[in-house]
């Protein structure tokens, strides 16, 4: 009996391994070709093109008075050609709106607002005298969904792009990410690029200067866990078909596909998850052909937290954020109806997103149990860890041969040691933090403190995707 | 209770799930090592690339824009790089082409192709690895001549971004026909692919173009009708105006849309005659384009059909049509003003307030703003 | 490739006073430029970014400058508005070099007070012959 448990692990083991081991194909395959299909020729001519469409950056603002102007400076010096961002102010406590009026010489104007999603009241929009491709909005407290939300309804351009207000935007990011659009035929409503921490950055004027590992190990830990997810995970999910979720802190949208779905739900966590799920959801019951891809291309730098309380708090609810979209799209799982999303992306992120936490924290337990009365197989012990390690190491170096081949942030010798240090010493303390983070979300999900109804203040306490 | 050790034992025991890890842990082992080895090997290989750029940098690359002058230089010259590998060649020689235009770019693309380069970026256009034929069109961008204009035609039945590509190379070197060959095969399903054409258009010189114009009404694609439109009314702006009568009358409404938006550069009589038919099209797309253009040709005498426009059913024709009359100076703010005060549509009154307060905004900031 | 920065002597007859100033983001093209204007006999600096360019303009006199919209720091249009509202610097006249081909970006140089707008790929013999005209006659060598 002990002995079929211990096979259940294993086989749980195993079954993450094998898909591990195909990601491994998977996404050096994408990422192979997405590095022979590229043609930095044409930037110049997308750039100049009077039919390059133009772009709104969409940046909600809570409470952000300490990086507000870098951001917005730096989302201003995108290298695209016709830009507007428009800021929208969540009723931040701090001098976030003080700051933007003084810096950006903002001055009250009346715009008509398409209404076509609703959302709290807008107090007043102001336009700036130094850059007039920039809007302020200063609307009343109504969380981070529907700060983007009314940015939708004043988004006059055919492209939104949702970025978190304390990202900086890569210079051609942007630039590369609309290519894809202009040059891939496959009626592409969402594309998202990697997403790397600026911690270790140097960051001057808004714009990202160099980059390195950051100094803090659980930073670094982090930085490992974001590459890897990027180059990793999702260039596979590309290959597989679609990726399920875009990640929130950034993300390019065909703005009438988002607007017509319904904009993003104010009543859950994950309101970014959850926007990408139901866009799946959507086109795959219509039958219309279409594609939500990410591209390896780094395309923003985000803060990630410092600090483990704050950590664990962002994946508490990212976690909680997952489960709200997977339930409330729960007639997915498995159904051919929804083709590769259905069969492989959902189920995958169901079993190992969602579920993950829960048998790892059984394994322990298990081994736990094992050991106090004695009957623990030293085997299994051995095998469950060996396999552990070797996997995550393995999957962390391929990532690093990744970057080399396609985005080349982390170059340099010392760089790299310190990545795959990161990576193997993740094991041994950071991923059970973020595990019993997960659990606390899971648990507070399931218990019943759904955020259905009840608006939590959405901080932005540092840890935004 | 099988406290024993052994792994081994297990494997014997037939435990295959026990089996199957081990495997697993040997295979990630061997994956692991490769991956390692990869890594150090493209390492090795980029610095050893570096250290011959750097020895091209030093030895031959100074005396290259002088050498191009005379003819025995060059030869000397291109023999010094020939003893370099070909990727060094082309890291050298690539930058410098794409960089310039005119006579010295002439020249560069000659040294290019006496060292052989050009003919091998034909022979992979062809190859049967995609990879090899986008890297081979990236090139011959900008280094095809006439006598490849076969070659890219036959390059526009191919992959999106070969096409885009091969279009545009094609803008450069083809004859009028040719481009119109491939203008005929072009599928545009979406507004936002439109760039190749565009490109394409954009690269041929005006003697070209108006030939390719006089094909304008048997080009089958509605789209490309439209894009030409375009185009014409920037580049050659009086051939435009022959084929605009034809085009607002048009069954398609792309086509009608591009002649509404063509009409905005245009001052002529007729193709005002134009834009005030297109303005009440029953397309809402094509009446917001008329109701831009309006805005754009700056005719006081349009303000009356403008406030018509400003309370249309389309949210995007008021909005030209209130953004159109701030345009027309004084006459257009006291059309916009007697919209805000007595229109009965509650959207006009809005686009009009909001255009007014724009208006004063601009006034102000008429010093300030880049 | 070597770092173009820095100063360009000027080539024969060196009396000349007139000075450039070149600020491009893209190397191949500093270089390019840098041999062209190594044959004029005026004194020529080269640039990389934005911010080394208004180090510069302030440090000293130039004639010309030659730069590009997209540049890091400050944009080339910065720089054009920097320029026109100081004093002291007005009377340095601006060459737009860009790769920037859309209309409105030539419009607006022209409106903002650019002397020229060029665009690239360009032709650097043609650079300099621009250059040379929006050089102040009383500047040539004797």
């Amino acid at each position: 009996m002990i002995e079929s448990i211990d096979i259940f692990f294993l086989s749980y083991l195993l079954a993450m391994n094998g898909v591990q081991l195909s990601f491994l194909v998977l996404s050096a395959w994408e990422v192979g070709r997405r590095r022979a299909a590229q043609t930095p020729e044409l930037d110049a001519s997308t750039f100049s093109a009077e039919t390059t469409p133009p772009v709104t950056i969409i940046s909600p603002a809570h409470n952000e008075e300490a990086t507000i102007v870098e951001s917005v400076r730096g989302n201003l010096r995108v290298e695209y050609p016709q830009l507007q961002v428009i800021v929208v102010n969540d009723d931040s406590s701090d001098r976030t709106l003080e700051l933007l009026k003084e810096r950006f010489d903002l001055r009250p104007i009346n715009v008509v607002v398409h209404k076509r999603l609703e959302t709290s009241r807008i107090r007043s929009i102001m336009e700036s005298r130094v850059d007039p491709r920039l809007l302020v909005v200063d609307k009343e407290h109504g969380g981070k969904a529907d700060s983007l939300n009314v940015g939708l309804n004043l988004c006059r351009t055919p492209l939104v792009c949702c970025v978190d207000s304390d990202s900086i935007l890569a210079r051609r990011g942007l630039l590369h990410l609309v290519e894809l659009l202009l040059h891939d035929d496959g009626n592409t409503l969402a594309v998202g690029g990697t997403i790397r921490l600026g911690n270790g950055c140097l960051v001057e004027d808004g714009e990202v200067k160099r980059c390195s590992l950051p100094k803090g190990w659980l930073a670094r830990f982090q930085a490992v866990e974001y590459l890897r997810a990027f180059l990793f995970a999702r260039m596979g999910f590309n290959r597989l078909g679609s990726n399920l979720i875009l990640s929130g802190a950034f993300g390019l949208f065909v703005r009438d596909a988002v607007v017509e779905a319904g904009g993003y739900r104010t009543d859950t966590v994950g309101e970014d998850m959850e926007l990408t799920v139901r866009l799946h959801s959507r086109m795959r019951a219509r039958g219309v052909p279409y594609r939500i891809q990410q591209i390896p291309e780094t395309v923003c730098f985000t803060e990630a937290p410092e600090s483990a309380a704050v950590l664990g708090r962002q994946r508490d609810r990212w976690q909680r954020g997952l489960f709200e979209s997977l339930w409330a799209h729960r007639f997915m799982m498995l159904n051919p109806r929804y083709g590769a999303i259905g069969m492989v992306g959902f189920p995958f992120y169901v079993v190992f997103e969602l579920l993950g936490p829960v048998i790892e924290l059984a394994g322990y337990a298990w081994f736990a149990a094992t050991m106090i009365l004695g009957v623990a197989d030293p085997k299994f012990a051995l095998l469950f860890t060996i396999v552990a390690v070797v996997w995550q190491f393995l999957i962390s170096l391929e990532t690093l041969a990744l970057d080399q081949m396609y985005t080349n942030v982390y170059l340099s010798p010392k760089d790299r040691a310190f990545f795959l240090l990161a990576a193997f010493l993740e094991t041994f303390g950071y991923r059970q933090l973020t595990l019993a983070a997960r659990i606390r979300g899971m648990v507070r999900q399931i218990g019943g403190e759904k955020g259905w109804g009840r608006m939590e203040r959405k901080g932005f306490e540092g840890g935004l995707r | 209770m099988d406290a024993s050790g052994g792994i081994f034992e297990s494997l014997e025991t037939g435990t295959g799930v026990y089996g199957t890890v081990l495997i697993f842990v040997m295979a990630e082992g061997v994956l692991i090592a490769l991956c390692a080895c990869w890594l150090v090997f493209t390492a090795l290989a980029a610095s050893r690339a570096l250290r011959l750029d750097d020895a091209f940098a030093r030895k031959v690359a100074p005396g290259f824009l002088d050498a191009l002058a005379d003819e025995d230089a060059l030869a000397s010259w291109l023999r010094e790089a020939r003893r370099f590998p070909e990727a060094v060649q082309r890291r050298f020689l690539e930058p410098r082409i794409r960089a310039t235009s005119g006579d010295l770019n002439v020249r560069i693309v000659d040294a290019y192709t006496r060292l052989g380069l050009r003919s091998k970026d034909v022979l992979q256009a062809e190859s049967r690895s995609w990879r090899k034929r986008i890297r081979a069109m990236r090139r011959l961008v900008f280094v095809a001549g006439p006598q490849h204009a076969e070659l890219l035609i036959r390059r526009s039945d191919d992959l999106h971004a070969v096409r885009v590509l091969a279009a545009i190379a094609l803008g450069r070197v083809g004859t009028a026909r040719q481009v119109f060959e491939v203008l005929r095969r072009l599928e545009l399903p979406r507004r936002l692919m439109e760039q190749p054409v565009h490109a394409m258009l954009e690269a041929m010189d005006e003697e070209r173009l108006v030939k390719l114009m006089d094909l304008w009404s048997v080009t089958p694609s509605a789209t490309v009708r439209r894009i030409l439109l375009e185009v014409a009314v920037r580049r050659v702006p009086w051939l435009c105006e022959r084929y605009l009568p034809l085009a607002a009358g048009s069954f398609s409404t792309e086509v009608r849309i591009g002649a509404a938006r063509s009409c905005g550069m245009l001052a002529s009589a007729s193709s005002r005659r134009v834009v005030l038919r297109l303005a009440i099209d029953e397309e809402p797309q094509v009446r917001a384009q008329a109701a831009r253009s309006l805005g754009l040709r700056g005719d006081y005498g349009s303000a009356e059909a403008l406030a018509g426009l400003a309370e249309d059913r389309d949210f995007w024709v008021r909005q030209n049509a209130a953004a159109a009359l701030r345009a027309l100076g004084d006459t257009g703010r006291r059309t916009l003003e007697t919209l805000r005060d007595s229109s009965q549509d509650d959207f006009a009154r809005d686009a009009a307030r909001q255009e007014l307060e724009r208006h004063n905004l601009r006034v102000d900031v008429g010093e300030a703003a880049s | 490739m070597r770092a173009v920065l820095g100063t360009v002597p000027g080539g024969a007859g060196s009396g000349s006073s007139a000075a450039v100033l070149i600020a491009q983001g893209d190397s191949t093209s500093r270089e390019i430029l840098e041999h062209y204007f190594g044959l004029m006999p005026w004194k020529t600096v080269i640039v990389s970014n934005g911010d080394e360019a208004h180090q510069h303009l302030r440090a000293e006199r130039f004639d010309v400058a030659v730069l590009d919209v997209n540049l890091s720091h400050r944009s080339g249009f910065d720089l054009l508005r920097e320029i026109r509202d100081d004093e002291d610097l007005s009377h340095t006249r601006v060459m737009l070099l860009t790769e920037d081909g859309r209309e409105r970006t030539e419009l607006k140089a022209f409106e903002m007070g650019a002397a020229d707008f060029a665009r690239r790929p360009f032709a650097p013999a043609v650079v300099v012959a621009r250059v040379k005209r929006l050089i102040p006659q009383n500047e040539s060598p004797r």
